[in-house]
C-alpha cells in the first residue's frame, strides 16, 4: 500500500493531513519554518510595494528604516508608551469596577437580573460609538479615553467574572461546607480561586477590543499616542511612518496577550479553562 | 406562585430599567441637557431622523458590513481548512496570522484610504480586514478539533483521505468557523463605526460624528440605541445559525 | 434507647421544580454508631437523595432526618462527604492541600496540620505524592485524597456516594480493601451508596435495597455476617448475593415499566 511507504517520509509529517496517524518529527530545524514565513510575507509585500509609489504603498526596506529613525529619535517610544499608559490605566478604571460587579451579578440572581437590561443590550454597542458621549462629557483630554477604555474593559470583565461565578463546581462548594465551612470560606477556597482564571480571560478579550477603541479615540482627538501618529502621518503622506506605527500597535497587542497568558499559566498552571488554548 | 415568578423575573428589569431612565431624566433637567438629552428630545430626534433618510443610513452601513464580512468569510473559511488540514501550510501562514489579528482595523485607515481613495471600498476592505483572520484562525481551530476517533471510524468505514474531509472534517470545522464568525461580526461593527466617523460620508457612523459635531445629542442616543439593536440582531442570526449546525458539538473533543 | 447516628423517618423529598413526583417517600432508616450501611437500589431510586439530605445540602420536603439525635440543620464537618466524581477536589490545590482544607477551615495550627497530612497520607497509602496536582494523580488516588481530606476532620459519620463508581476492577477491589481497613480503625459510621451488589457485600454490616422510584423507600435489608476482611468467594456472601441480586432483578423490572 503506498500509505505505508509513505509513513516512513519524514515529510509525512508536515505534508500529510493533520489528522492522518502516526506523524513524525518535523524534517526541518525550528528555525525554518518561522524564517521561511517571514521571507515569505517580505517577498509578498516587496512585490506589491514594488508596483506603487512610497507614499501609497512603502516597501518593508523603507519601514525598516523609518523603523530605525524613529526608534533613535525615540517619536515611537513615546507615542507607544502613552498609548499603553491610558490602555492600563483605564483597564485598572473599568476592572476596578467590573469584578465587584460581576461578582454581585454571578452571587446574587436578583442583582443579575437587574443589571442585565444593560449589560445585554450595553455590550452589542461599540465601545467606540461611545466615543461621542464621551468627548462631549469629559472633553478632548484624557479624561474622555480613559473612560472610553474603562467602559470598554468594564463590560469584557465583568460579564467574565459573571460566567466564572456560574461555572463554579457546585460539588467543590458542597464539599467545602461538609467540610465546616462557611459561606465566606467558600467564598475565599473555591469561588475566588475559580473565577480568577475567568476574569484574566476577560480581560485578554477587552484588550484587543480597547485597542482598536484607544486607536480609534486618538484618531479623532488627540495630540499624542499611536493613533494620532498614524492619522497625522496621513497629512504628509507619510505611509513608512504609518506602517511602523501599525506594526507597533500588533507588537503591543501581542505582548499583551502574551502577558495574560503568562500570567494565568503561572498562577492556574492546573486549572486554566480550555478557552486559553493549548 | 405567579407573584413569586414576578418578583423574581420581571421586577428586577422594570425596576432597574426605570431607575436608569429616571436617573438619566435628572440628568437631563438638572446637568445639562445638552450633555444629556432629555427622552422627549431622544423621542422627536427619532421621528425626525426616521422621517428623513435614516433607513438609508443604516442600509448603507449593513451593506458596507455584508460585504466586507461576506468576501473575507468566503476567502477566510478556506483558508483555515487549508491550515488545519496541512501541517505545512500552518507552519507559514500561522504565525503572520496570529500577528495580524492584533492589529486593530481601525489603524489600517490611512492604508486604506491612500490605497482606494475615501471611498465605499476602503471601508469594506477594513471591515474585510476586521473579519479574516477571526475567521480563519477558528476555522484552523475546528479542524485540529475534530474528535480523533470519528476520524478513525471512518477510516475504519474505509473512507479516503476526501472522504474523511467532507464527511468529518468539514461538518465538525463549520460550527467553529460560525463561532469565529460571530466573534468577527462583532468587531465588523465597531469597524465600521470608527470608520465612518473617521472618513464616511454617510451611515450610522457618520451620523453619530456629525451628531457630534453639530452637539445634537439627541440624535446620538438615537444612534448609539439602533447600533445596539442591530448589533443584537446579528448576534441572534448567528446563535440560531451556530445552533443550526451542531454547534453543540463545537466545544466536545 | 440511645440516638442512632442517623436516622431518617417519613422523609418525603420532592423536587418541586420540575413538578414531578417525589424522588422518596416515607422513606425510613436508622444507622447506628459505628455501623457500615450500604444502600442500594436501581438507578433513579433517590439514593443520592437521601445522602444529599442526611449531607444537609437539601432539606427534606417532610419527615425528619437526624444527626446524632439532632436535626439536620446543613452541612457540617461532623459528616464527611465523599463524592462519586473527582470534580469536588479543588484543582489548583496539592493532594496534601486538598486534604488539609478541613484543618485550615478550622484554623489548626501549621505544625499540627503537618502531622495530619504526614499521617493521612501514609493511612491512604499516598505517602510521596501530597505535592502532586489532582490531575497528576489517578483515579483512585484522587479518591483516597478524597477519603483522607474528609478523614481529616475526623468525623462521626461518613457519607460516601459510589465513590468507586468511576474505577477500574482492579483499583476498585483495592480500594474497597483499603476502605475496610481505614474504617476498622476510626470506626464512624457510614452511609454508602452503591449499585454494585458485589461491593455492599464485601463492605456493610447491612445492606438496605431500595424500591425502584419515583415514591422510592426501603424495600428490604439483608445483615451481612461474615467477618471481615471478607472473602469475595466465602459462600455466606455468595448466598446472600444470589438472594439480592434476585430483589434487585425484580425492582430493575418495575424499574424499567
Amino acid at each position: 500500500m503506498p500509505a505505508r511507504a509513505d509513513a516512513t517520509s519524514p515529510w509525512r509529517s508536515v505534508l500529510a493531513p493533520s489528522w492522518s496517524l502516526g506523524r513524525g518529527a518535523d524534517p526541518l530545524p525550528t528555525f525554518v519554518w518561522p524564517v521561511a514565513s517571514a521571507v515569505l510575507l517580505a517577498a509578498a509585500w516587496s512585490l506589491a510595494a514594488g508596483r506603487f509609489d512610497v507614499t501609497v504603498f512603502p516597501s518593508p526596506l523603507a519601514v525598516a528604516r523609518e523603523a530605525m529613525r524613529m526608534a533613535a529619535d525615540g517619536t515611537i517610544w513615546e507615542h507607544a508608551g502613552i498609548s499603553a499608559a491610558r490602555l492600563a490605566a483605564g483597564f485598572a478604571i473599568g476592572g476596578a469596577v467590573a469584578v465587584p460587579v460581576g461578582l454581585a451579578m454571578g452571587l446574587s440572581p436578583f442583582f443579575r437580573r437587574m443589571m442585565e437590561p444593560f449589560t445585554e443590550f450595553f455590550r452589542f454597542i461599540p465601545a467606540i460609538a461611545m466615543v461621542v458621549f464621551a468627548l462631549i462629557w469629559f472633553g478632548i483630554g484624557e479624561a474622555s479615553k480613559l473612560f472610553l477604555i474603562a467602559y470598554n474593559a468594564f463590560f469584557s470583565i465583568a460579564m467574565a467574572t459573571e460566567m466564572g461565578v456560574a461555572r463554579v463546581e457546585r460539588s467543590r462548594i458542597n464539599a467545602v461546607l461538609s467540610l465546616g465551612g462557611s459561606r465566606r470560606d467558600t467564598a475565599l477556597l473555591v469561588v475566588l480561586p475559580s473565577v480568577v482564571p475567568y476574569i484574566l480571560q476577560g480581560m485578554r478579550i477587552g484588550m484587543g477590543r480597547a485597542f482598536a477603541t484607544i486607536v480609534s479615540a486618538e484618531i479623532l482627538a488627540a495630540n499624542a499616542g499611536l493613533g494620532y501618529l498614524i492619522y497625522s502621518a496621513r497629512e504628509f503622506s507619510r505611509m513608512d511612518t504609518v506602517v511602523v506605527a501599525i506594526v507597533a500597535l500588533g507588537l503591543l497587542g501581542l505582548a499583551a496577550d502574551r502577558a495574560f497568558v503568562a500570567i494565568a499559566r503561572r498562577l492556574y498552571r492546573h486549572t486554566l479553562p480550555e478557552e486559553f488554548g493549548p | 406562585m405567579i407573584r413569586a415568578r414576578f418578583v423574581e423575573m420581571v421586577l428586577p428589569y422594570l425596576l432597574s430599567v426605570a431607575i436608569m431612565l429616571g436617573l438619566w431624566q435628572l440628568a437631563a433637567t438638572q446637568v445639562n441637557p445638552l450633555f444629556f438629552p432629555r427622552l422627549e428630545t431622544v423621542w422627536r430626534s427619532f421621528w425626525s431622523l426616521a422621517s428623513g433618510d435614516l433607513g438609508a443610513q443604516i442600509l448603507v452601513s449593513l451593506a458596507r458590513i455584508l460585504a466586507g464580512f461576506g468576501i473575507a468569510s468566503l476567502a477566510a473559511v478556506p483558508i483555515g481548512l487549508l491550515m488545519g488540514t496541512v501541517p505545512a501550510v500552518h507552519r507559514l501562514l500561522g504565525g503572520p496570522v496570529d500577528f495580524f489579528r492584533f492589529i486593530p482595523p481601525i489603524a489600517m485607515i490611512v492604508l486604506a484610504v491612500a490605497w482606494f481613495g475615501a471611498s465605499d471600498v476602503a471601508i469594506v476592505f477594513l471591515i474585510g480586514f476586521s473579519t479574516i483572520f477571526i475567521v480563519t484562525i477558528n476555522t484552523e481551530a475546528g479542524v485540529l478539533h475534530v474528535v480523533r476517533n470519528r476520524i478513525r471510524a471512518a477510516q475504519m468505514m474505509g473512507a479516503g483521505f476526501w472522504q474523511v474531509f467532507w464527511l468529518v472534517v468539514l461538518p465538525s470545522a463549520i460550527p467553529h468557523a460560525l463561532i469565529g464568525m460571530r466573534i468577527a461580526m462583532g468587531a465588523a461593527f465597531s469597524t465600521i463605526v470608527s470608520a465612518e466617523m473617521i472618513a464616511g460620508d454617510y451611515g450610522l457612523g457618520y451620523l453619530l460624528q456629525e451628531a457630534r459635531t453639530t452637539l445634537r445629542t439627541g440624535n446620538i442616543f438615537v444612534g448609539i440605541v439602533l447600533l445596539g439593536m442591530l448589533g443584537i440582531m446579528t448576534d441572534r442570526v448567528f446563535r440560531f445559525l451556530i445552533d443550526r449546525f451542531g454547534g453543540e458539538h463545537a466545544g466536545s473533543r | 434507647m440511645a440516638s442512632a447516628a442517623a436516622e431518617f423517618s417519613g422523609v418525603s423529598k420532592a423536587f418541586t421544580a420540575r413538578g414531578d413526583a417525589p424522588a422518596i417517600e416515607n422513606f425510613d432508616l436508622r444507622i447506628e454508631e459505628g455501623e457500615f450501611v450500604c444502600l442500594l437500589g436501581p438507578s433513579g431510586c433517590g439514593k443520592t437523595t437521601a445522602l444529599t439530605l442526611l449531607a444537609g445540602f437539601d432539606r427534606p420536603s417532610s419527615g425528619s432526618v437526624l444527626h446524632r439525635g439532632r436535626p439536620v440543620a446543613g452541612p457540617a464537618a461532623d459528616r464527611g462527604v465523599v463524592f462519586q466524581g473527582d470534580d469536588s477536589l479543588m484543582p489548583w490545590l496539592t493532594a496534601t492541600e486538598n486534604l488539609l482544607l478541613g484543618p485550615r477551615i478550622r484554623r489548626v495550627p501549621l505544625g499540627e496540620q503537618r502531622a495530619i497530612a504526614e499521617r493521612l497520607l501514609a493511612l491512604v497509602g499516598l505517602v510521596g505524592h501530597g505535592d502532586k496536582y489532582p490531575r497528576e494523580l489517578s483515579g483512585g488516588m484522587k479518591q483516597r485524597i478524597q477519603i483522607a481530606r474528609v478523614l481529616a476532620n475526623e468525623p462521626d459519620m461518613l457519607l460516601m456516594d459510589e465513590p468507586f463508581a468511576a474505577l477500574d476492577a482492579q483499583t476498585r477491589t483495592h480500594m474497597q480493601d483499603e476502605l475496610v481497613r481505614i474504617w476498622s480503625e476510626a470506626r464512624p459510621a457510614v452511609l454508602f451508596i452503591t449499585h454494585d451488589v458485589h461491593e455492599a457485600l464485601i463492605l456493610a454490616d447491612r445492606v438496605v435495597v431500595m424500591r425502584a422510584g419515583p415514591r422510592s423507600a426501603v424495600r428490604t435489608a439483608f445483615n451481612v455476617e461474615a467477618p471481615r476482611p471478607r472473602d469475595r468467594s466465602d459462600p455466606r456472601i455468595a448466598a446472600a448475593y444470589g438472594e439480592i441480586q434476585r430483589v434487585m432483578a425484580e425492582e430493575f423490572r418495575r424499574a424499567r415499566q
